[in-house]
């Protein structure tokens, strides 16, 4: 398979106050192959999103390379070459309210990003518009509505016409189901998996909800305070994971199995995730983690390779 | 079994009904046509138009049609009822109150509306630029502002209108702006600000659209309609300040007249010509309170949430 995005040693650091920075992405590599999708999990506050907006471009990176299609996105390309990069890789966002204008219409939030890439006239652009619009289950009839009219699982099918509308190839997916209800978030995962096939799309697809991640996912990375701690493909990290946050990650799922429930070790995670801007020494996870002891605060644990494609950053395993 | 065990054929989309797709839709409307439209259905705001709309026609056209000069005296004529000759009578000078009560709204509208319009614009250039360099700029911006709004603005007008002596129109506009800009300033700045962390501007940046264009598009058509707003809102708070100023003595100097120096004139006769105030006090409220009302109107119909 042929990597589309790489990142190497990705940094984003904010300034927040006087002298205090804080680490939401600290020396983050991974890569995401064609066609597939690589999920991305972690608690609330550990840098998710801005992974996925950095990797965009969305945020000025602190260091560290982006390397999309073979080219560093993050030293100095051509304009040609930028407008290429965000022809090729979209975001769709976690909240469908604040990601809509209110004062546009939905056809013209799909078309806004086809005026930018293609030359059309008003009817070709409209007749694209209404394409998209059937192809993600809604109606042309919807083309003059404004998004306060729509419920939150249509303006999340609106956000990812306007993704589709440039003819992406790599889609970042932040949590798009999260803020939905139930009964819609299938219905939304599933028209994701199906443009996927058709399009041949890849995603970054981001959530913090497990099951959904493995569903998806080719691949899943579970990250820790900025830093990815398991990386694996999605059978064999659901099957067998290694590092200790991953586990415990696990056995917060809840299954449907009330005998497995109660054979099954749970094994809770303690206390609450540091603040970011002053992380511990050596693993991050040691606060949290029942197999810490000393050697744990010294040393950084790297990223190693324990069974071909499985990646952890443990010392003990 | 999990969550994600469910059968996918069970959430499959099953795709628009065919036979709605040739449904014609709501005609293609655009953002400020669609917000017209809204405006004219609201009753009340279009009323309160239609009042300003005479008001300020009658402004313009009273004091050439009453056939008397603002400035003529009439001695023979002194604190008349209204009658034929003198539609809304006249002072105790003998001058004919139809025509000064026109003249005299000139000024009133006139400063009303250009000092909110002089805010607005100073308001948004400088809650723009807070908002748009951020960091010590905005700090030490922010804090200038704070020092001018912790004054009671009567206070300034007042000093303002001492300092500069003599008043006259371009005098009293100063002395109303010099602390008016502070409540547009921030409202701008607070605007653009919740306006910039959206993610629809993330989107539009993601899609490659330049910053202009995003100013142009997101940015100012979000922040304008709040802006348009507050103007609409601002103006009779200026024509009573302006009013309550020339009652004082400090606003527009005789021979010109203004609603509240006609107010002011009549205060002293009011026991025995109660009408000498009445019609001066009368367009003070009615425009006043066409303004209110149709800043409401306006406000509704700016705000696309509120479409039926
Ligand atoms: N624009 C920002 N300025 C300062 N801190 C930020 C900003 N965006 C995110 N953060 C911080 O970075 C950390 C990671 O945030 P985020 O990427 O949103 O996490 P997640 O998406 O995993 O919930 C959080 O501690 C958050 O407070
Ligand atoms: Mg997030």
């Amino acid at each position: 398979m042929k990597p589309l995005v790489e990142v190497k040693g990705l940094k984003k650091y904010f300034n927040v106050g006087r002298n205090t920075v804080l680490k939401a992405v600290d020396d983050l590599s991974f890569t995401i192959y064609q066609g597939e999708t690589l999920g991305l999990v972690g608690e609330s506050g550990c840098g998710k999103t801005t992974c996925g907006r950095t990797i965009l471009k969305l945020y000025e990176p602190t260091g560290g390379s982006i390397i999309y299609n073979g080219k560093d996105m993050n030293t100095k390309q051509p304009r040609s070459e930028i407008m290429n990069f965000k022809k090729s890789a979209q975001i769709i966002f976690q909240d469908p309210y604040s990601a809509l204008d209110p004062r546009m219409t939905i056809e013209e939030i799909i078309s806004e990003g086809i005026s930018v890439h293609y030359r059309k006239t008003r009817s070709e652009t409209a007749e694209i518009v209404n394409e998209l619009l059937t192809k993600i289950g809604l109606t042309g009839d919807f083309a003059n509505r404004f998004p306060h009219e729509l419920s939150g699982g249509q303006r999340q099918r609106v956000g990812i016409a306007r993704a589709l509308a440039v003819n992406p190839d790599f889609i970042v997916c932040d949590e798009p189901i999260s803020a939905l209800d139930v009964s819609i978030q299938a219905q939304i995962v599933n028209l994701l998996i199906s443009l996927q096939k058709e399009r041949n799309l890849t995603y970054l697809f981001i959530s913090h909800d497990l099951s959904m991640v493995k569903h998806i996912s080719d691949r899943v990375g579970v990250m820790y305070l900025g830093n990815l701690v398991e990386l694996a493909d999605s059978e064999t990290l659901f099957a067998e994971p290694k590092h200790p946050y991953t586990k415990a990650l696990m056995s917060a799922i809840l299954t449907a199995d009330p005998d497995f429930e109660k054979v099954r070790e749970r094994q809770k995670l303690q206390g609450e995730i540091p603040s970011p801007i002053n992380p511990p020494s050596g693993c991050k996870f040691r606060t949290r983690c029942p197999y810490a002891d000393g050697s744990c605060a010294q040393t950084v644990p790297e990223l190693r390779e324990v069974s071909p494609g499985h990646f952890t950053a443990c010392v003990k395993e | 079994m999990m969550k994600s065990d469910i059968p996918k054929e069970k959430f499959e989309i099953i795709g628009a009904d065919e036979s709605q797709q040739e449904l014609i839709g709501r005609a293609r409307v655009s953002y400020m046509k669609d917000a017209w439209r809204r405006l004219k259905e609201n009753k009340t705001a279009m009323a309160a138009l239609v009042v300003l709309c005479f008001l300020i026609l009658m402004c313009i056209i009273g004091p050439m049609i009453s056939g008397h000069s603002f400035e003529e005296i009439n001695p023979a004529h002194r604190n008349q009822p209204p009658s034929s000759e003198h539609w809304f009578g006249t002072d105790r000078l003998g001058r004919d109150l139809f025509t000064r009560v026109w003249t005299g709204g000139r000024v009133s509208i006139i400063i009303g509306v250009s000092a909110a319009l002089i805010a607005a614009v100073v308001g948004i250039l400088y809650g723009g630029i807070c908002a748009y360099f951020g960091g010590m700029v905005d700090v030490i911006m922010m804090r200038i502002l704070e020092i001018f709004a912790s004054v009671p603005s009567l206070i300034y007008v007042v000093i303002f209108s001492i300092v500069l002596g003599n008043a006259n129109l371009t005098t009293i506009l100063v002395a109303l702006c010099v602390a008016a800009w502070v409540g547009p300033a921030r409202l701008v700045r607070g605007q653009m600000l919740q306006i910039r962390n959206q993610e629809f501007v993330l989107a539009a940046q993601a899609l490659g659209v330049s910053s202009f264009k995003i100013i142009l598009k997101h940015m100012v058509p979000n922040t304008l309609s709040v802006v348009i707003v507050a103007i609409t809102f601002a103006v009779p708070g200026f024509i009573f300040t302006e009013a309550f100023l020339s009652f004082i003595g400090l606003g527009v100097q005789p021979p010109n007249t203004s609603w509240g120096a006609l107010v002011a004139m009549a205060q002293s006769e009011f026991m025995f010509f109660p009408y000498q105030m009445f019609f001066p006090a009368i367009m003070i409220a009615l425009t006043m309170l066409s303004f209110t009302l149709f800043g409401d109107g306006l406000r509704d119909a700016l705000d696309p949430r509120l479409r039926k």
